[in-house]
């Protein structure tokens, strides 16, 4: 008896445990058990949302029989609960992979032709060269029917490949630049103008950080001197080359992503996608410090494009993926997460003030912006745009 | 060869030798072949890479306009001053350890080696932390009074050369350390009994006996920095390069991977070259001390 009495709290300790550890699991693993909630095409044709439509029965099956889906993308940038929303609906994994900077992930594609990813977030640059060196599958447009309907005409049509045929548009950025108001009155006459950059050194006294992009910086010195940033012509350029050297004393580094910087206010004013810092300044305190500037000249429109790579093993999970990000729910949970501008034309309504605020430059001003195109980057205007680089790196 | 292969010691030696050689052979000499075969097929300037072997992308390195030379020299420079700087502090620093440590040797050690036990990434932005603005040093000298506005210390070529210095330093002090450490006290003594001052002792017994630690400690710090290239990026804003941020430009901006790697062939010659020199000149006790 005494024996009994004495083991029986160890058997209810033992039992309780057993059962906090099965809540527990049942906690953990409810994600997993989310995944895969539609078993098959007729539930998903059920669950899709009033306004979008699915995807043809082939391609979710051939998604779904896939389990996987690669995903080559930048780090911390889009909001998580996209790639979340998607797995737990269609229960196809996503495996991401990212990368520091878009021309190192071009240059492992041509490395290795059959890298396999089945969607790669990049830019015209990227697409040219994939398309030349014929490693990209086409866009199946019949199976992103939300695409197709969401998707502004004039994005469709667009310069970097009409008719999207090997690509679908998600952001927009306008690559101009941002000052820091607790340093430098906005006010001042040459602001918004490129001429505040390349002429305001008095001003901003060497605490200027440009992009370390070779053809984002040398186009827009080419949009301060009046020029098309895809300019060939070889006197333009000696002019852009002349600005920079000029500039440099006042450059205080070249950083694609001064975080850091611009958080410790050690740079007052920064060339670079401005919808970015915005979001940025945000978190620096109550009252946001950065004012966009959006030169008149104009500056580099920087169109972030999904591609479908060759060598992917489930190209029907980035179809699924895109018509599925194309609801006009999780376009604008996208574009309220990062703030920038996009060819979706049934989210105005959802968007927040504040990506409003931070997303849309002055209007018309689209029309006066360049997105970077073949001439920039292929044949003799490459060569001499890296020669200017060179000499700027000296 | 007879009698080699007649006796059993190969196969004694070859479990032993088996995995890391294969190691090296997988890591180390099987990526440095992709690369000398990669820079010797020919390219055009765009990068785009044709069948066949030429020796046109070195030839183009010695003729054309792409700066390699300038940016090799520029870092021969950078890493020569560091050399110089780390054995002008690191010599006296280990010497003193040596000599006049006594029972805090491992602790003062301790702190010379600490700092390097961490990621080399995270030191760089530690001394982003203390020098620049807002920066510790900075707020430091501005609390004091000492200066009146911050002081500009980052970005600049001459902080390329402090991070380089302030990077590589633990690993000069070290093979000097074991070096000085290493020699034996009768022969000081006796030198002294033979009527040397201190000095001449230090120049004619001591500097000579530690010789194989400083060529040993010049392999671990001029070779690196010669390589560096996140230095020249973090610290120097990536405005001045060395070879290896031009390198880097060739493979990953401009594509050409026939041009980059052949600019890497230069720099690895260079570097084993500069190796084979400091063995020459440091002798055996210059590789005891690295390895």
């Amino acid at each position: 008896m005494f024996t009994y009495l004495e083991k029986k709290p160890m058997r209810w300790s033992l039992f309780a445990s057993g059962l906090i550890l099965i809540f527990a699991f049942v906690i953990a693993a409810s994600p997993c058990l989310a995944a895969g909630q539609l078993k098959t095409y007729e539930e998903y044709v059920a669950s899709i949302p009033k306004g979008c439509e699915p995807v043809p029965r082939e391609c979710f099956e051939q998604a779904v029989k896939g389990k996987t889906f690669a995903m080559y993308d930048w780090a911390a940038w889009w909001p998580e609960e996209l790639y979340k929303g998607f797995e737990n609906l269609f229960g196809i994994k996503i495996v991401r992979d990212n990368y520091p900077d878009i021309d190192e992930a071009l240059a492992k594609f041509r490395l290795n032709p059959k890298t396999p990813y089945d969607y790669w977030l990049t830019n015209p640059k990227s697409l040219h060269y994939m398309k030349e060196w014929n490693q990209l599958e086409m866009v199946n447009h019949d199976w992103i029917p939300n695409v197709n309907r969401y998707l502004a005409e004039d994005v469709k049509q667009a310069s970097w490949d009409p008719g999207y045929k090997y690509c679908v548009l998600t952001t927009l950025g306008y690559d101009a630049y941002v000052v820091n108001t607790n340093f430098i009155d906005k006010k001042d006459p040459r602001m918004p103008s490129w001429k505040f950059v390349f002429e305001g050194g008095d001003v901003y006294k060497g605490k200027l950080v440009m992009r370390n992009e070779m053809n984002r910086v040398i186009g827009n010195t080419l949009k301060y001197l009046g020029y098309s940033l895809n300019s060939t012509d070889p006197a333009e350029l000696k002019a852009a080359e002349e600005a920079l050297l000029k500039l440099k004393p006042n450059i205080m580094s070249f950083d694609s992503w001064p975080k850091r910087a611009v958080m410790a206010q050690e740079v007052w004013v920064v060339e670079g996608v401005v919808h970015d810092y915005l979001a940025l300044g945000s978190l620096i305190g109550p009252k946001n410090p950065f004012y966009p500037a959006y030169p008149p000249e104009g500056c580099l429109l920087s169109p972030m494009l999904v591609v479908i790579p060759k060598g992917g093993n489930n190209p029907a999970a980035c179809h699924l993926f895109l018509n599925y990000l194309y609801r006009p729910e999780n376009f604008a949970t996208l574009i309220n997460g990062v703030a920038y501008g996009h060819g979706h034309i049934q989210i105005e309504d959802l968007l927040t003030e504040q990506a409003k605020i931070w997303m849309t430059p002055p209007e018309g001003y689209r029309q006066k912006c360049e997105v970077l195109m073949p001439p920039a980057f292929t044949g003799e205007g490459e060569k001499m745009r890296a020669s200017i680089w060179e000499k700027l790196k000296k | 060869m007879k009698i080699f292969f007649g006796t059993k010691a190969p196969v004694r030696i070859l479990p032993t030798l088996g995995p890391i050689s294969l190691w090296i052979a997988l890591f180390v000499f099987a990526p440095v072949g992709v690369i000398i075969y990669f820079s010797f097929l020919p390219a055009d300037s765009a990068g785009e890479i044709s069948a066949g072997v030429s020796l046109k992308n070195y030839w183009l390195l010695l003729t054309g306009d792409t700066d390699y030379g300038k940016a090799i020299l520029r870092s021969v420079l950078y890493a020569f001053i560091t050399n110089m700087v780390c054995l002008g502090i690191g010599y006296p620093t280990a010497y003193w350890i040596a000599r006049y440590g006594g029972r805090f040797k491992a602790l003062l050690l301790f702190l010379v080696i600490a700092p390097s036990w961490s990621c080399y990434l995270v030191r760089i932005y530690a001394l982003k932390q203390l020098v620049g603005y807002p920066g510790i040093l900075n707020d430091f000298l501005l609390h004091l009074g000492v200066i009146s506005s911050p002081i500009n210390m980052l970005y600049t070529s001459t902080a390329v050369v402090f991070g380089l210095i302030y990077i590589w330093l633990p690993f000069m002090v070290l093979p000097i350390y074991a070096s000085v450490e290493g020699i034996n006290p009768a022969l000081l003594e006796a030198s002294l009994d033979l009527g040397a001052s201190p000095g001449w002792q230090f120049w004619t017994v001591t500097l000579p006996l530690s010789k194989g630690g400083i060529f040993g400690g010049t392999i671990l710090t001029f070779i690196p920095a010669l390589g560096d290239w996140l230095v020249p990026l973090l610290i120097g804003g990536n405005k001045v390069w060395m070879a290896g941020n031009l390198i880097q430009h060739y493979f990953i901006v401009r594509g050409n991977l026939a041009i980059g790697s052949s600019m890497a062939v230069i720099l690895t010659a260079a570097v084993v070259l500069l190796i084979y020199m400091c063995i020459k000149l440091g002798g055996e006790d210059a590789v005891e001390r690295i390895v």
